[in-house]
């Protein structure tokens, strides 16, 4: 689950991140790598954490409730990760996290080696739909606290179950991997909207689900371009279900790395389309409660005529639809790497679902050891063309307007 | 005064390079009964990074490091792999988080290595050369 209904309040929070902390230290002094990795047929685990706060300077409430209380929740995340290789040819591995409140397999999956340079997958599987979006809970692994959410936050799709292949070809200067993957989508996700100070929590399905990635490069560069396409994609929340929506993601990437110069980029595309006989019972359903909310005064019952009517605008135009890209460049001086982010999200001009917005990001991430990093990070986020921008809306209010903000955040990460 | 400063930092100079540890030897070793006779530096590579699984003769291949605080695993890093021990524990992170691969075992000294390879017949380590004796054999010299 991406995002929870409620926030846990501070006290608990902060207990349950030092009993993690703290759980992740022993774990690391505890049990030195060495001791874990003697048998490679064996059973061997490792594990990452993050913890962090955000505070922004606003009572607005940003995506996954930042706002000027303190949030220790958002960035706090521990995985565990077990992997076993069962025969020269077959490895399985899994790997579980708890964020915020909850505990969830993230994926587990095994790999078929028949030949030297070419998997097949077969389970829970992360895909790298996104340049970073198998790895979004590991930190340590890239330099933001919270990679940009305006290309990150429009990806829907965590993982895929179902079956995949991977082919790497060497060409000496320049490697060449190509990877597919076919199954289904099944996410639980805390939305933008909130009614009666409660999120809408999304059910997503999606089945026949395709997604394909290629890389080309070398240790220096790599240039990706990575999509996936989901056919019957359902969205059921509390309020309203959109069902057999047709959509596709797509990105283009670019990674540099080459001498502590890093530049970090990609476009991503988001479209959709709704079934018609969707769209014509949506407006009938608008139609029906416009009529019970006439005759009523109950406050319910005029907020689903007022939903209603706004799902019916969202089945006549592409709820997901949008572009959006980023660029960070950065410099690893020895153990600090400075960097600076742009990003920019920009949607149809008659989409309702999400609005126009864009960020600018500089942070420091400073390795403390070789699996540990401690990262400080302000970003100033701007809502464009009076839009919703990113920020959580409390009901369908179409006049309720967001102004730019900024976000301090602090975060630590882990891998062991 | 002067003149006693400058010998005795003449001397911390010298006892510096003397105890700092020089360059040395590493071999690349495998089982004795290993029909392989050589490897390339670039397949040794491939194997340590988990891009291959298998030797070049197509015999699988299972890589056994050193602890990070031998000699020796410096050298191989330096040597061998081209990447920091930093640049490693990155590219292992992303692979193990992503279920891609995980990293070779780890033993804690050349002894420990030689003693391992005799009971694997498709393992691969690296030594020092003043460890090697003949219940290995030699596939690489790395001077």
């Amino acid at each position: 689950m991406k995002h929870m209904k409620r926030r846990p309040s501070l006290v608990l929070v902060r207990s349950r991140l030092i009993l993690t902390v703290a759980i992740a230290q022993a774990a690391i002094c505890w049990l030195p790598e060495i001791s874990r990795a003697e048998d490679s047929s064996a059973l061997i685990w490792r594990g990452f954490l993050t913890t962090g706060v955000s505070v922004s300077d606003s009572a607005q409430e940003y995506r996954g409730d930042i706002n000027e209380t303190p949030n220790f929740a958002k960035h706090s995340k521990f995985g565990l990760n077990l992997n076993s290789k069962i025969s020269p040819s077959i490895d399985v591995a899994a790997q579980m996290v708890v964020d915020q409140e909850a505990l969830h397999p993230d994926w587990a999956f095994a790999s078929w080696y028949p030949i030297n340079s070419f998997a097949i997958r077969t389970g829970k599987q992360k895909f790298p739909i996104w340049l970073m979006s198998d790895r979004l809970d590991v930190g340590k692994t890239y330099p933001w606290i919270t990679p940009p959410e305006e290309v990150y936050g429009q990806n829907p799709i965590g993982a895929i179950s179902g079956i995949g292949a991977s082919y790497n070809l060497d060409l000496g200067a320049i490697e060449i991997l190509s990877e597919f993957i076919f199954g289904a989508v099944k996410e639980t996700i805390a939305g933008d909207q909130s009614v009666n100070g409660e999120k809408l929590v999304s059910k997503v399905t999606a089945d026949d689900t395709i997604a394909v990635n290629l890389v080309v490069g070398n240790e220096y560069v790599k240039v990706r371009a990575g999509g996936a396409s989901s056919r019957r994609v359902n969205s059921e929340t509390s309020l309203y279900s959109l069902k057999n929506i047709t959509a596709s993601f797509w990105s283009y990437g670019l990674q540099v790395h080459y001498h502590g110069a890093l530049v970090l980029s990609e476009y991503a595309v988001v479209s959709s389309k709704m079934d018609d006989s969707e769209v014509r019972k949506a407006d009938q359903s608008a139609v029906d409660a416009a009529a019970r909310a006439a005759n009523s005064d109950d406050e319910l019952v005029r907020m689903q005529a007022q939903q209603a009517m706004v799902n019916a605008l969202v089945h006549n135009s592409s709820i997901m639809d949008g572009k959006s890209f980023y660029i960070t460049g950065g410099y690893q001086a020895g153990d600090w790497l400075p960097h600076l982010t742009y990003a920019r999200l920009i949607t149809p001009d008659d989409s309702i679902a999400y609005g126009d917005q864009y960020s600018v990001t500089t942070g420091l991430k400073y390795d403390i050891n070789l699996g540990t990093d401690l990262k400080i990070e302000w970003q100033r986020v701007t809502p464009e063309k009076g839009s919703f921008g990113l920020f959580v809306r409390e009901g369908f209010n179409p006049t309720e307007r967001f102004e730019p903000i900024n976000i301090y955040s602090v975060a630590m990460d882990f891998v062991f | 005064m002067r003149a006693a400063l400058k010998q005795l930092a003449g001397i911390l100079v010298a006892v510096s390079w003397l105890t700092s540890p020089a360059s040395a030897e590493i071999l690349i070793v495998t089982n004795a009964k290993n029909p392989l006779a050589t490897i390339a530096l670039d397949d040794v590579r491939k194997i340590y990074l988990g891009k291959t699984r298998t030797f070049p003769d197509n015999m699988s291949a299972v890589p056994v490091d050193q602890d990070s605080s031998n000699h020796a695993y410096a050298e191989f890093l330096t040597k061998v792999i081209g990447k920091s021990e930093k640049e490693m524990k990155a590219y292992w992170s992303v692979r193990i988080f992503t279920g891609r691969g995980t990293p070779p075992s780890r033993l804690e000294s050349d002894n420990d290595v030689i003693n391992w390879l005799r009971k694997n017949p498709e393992g691969i380590g690296y030594i020092n050369a003043s460890a090697a004796n003949e219940s290995v054999k030699v596939l690489l010299r790395i001077p």
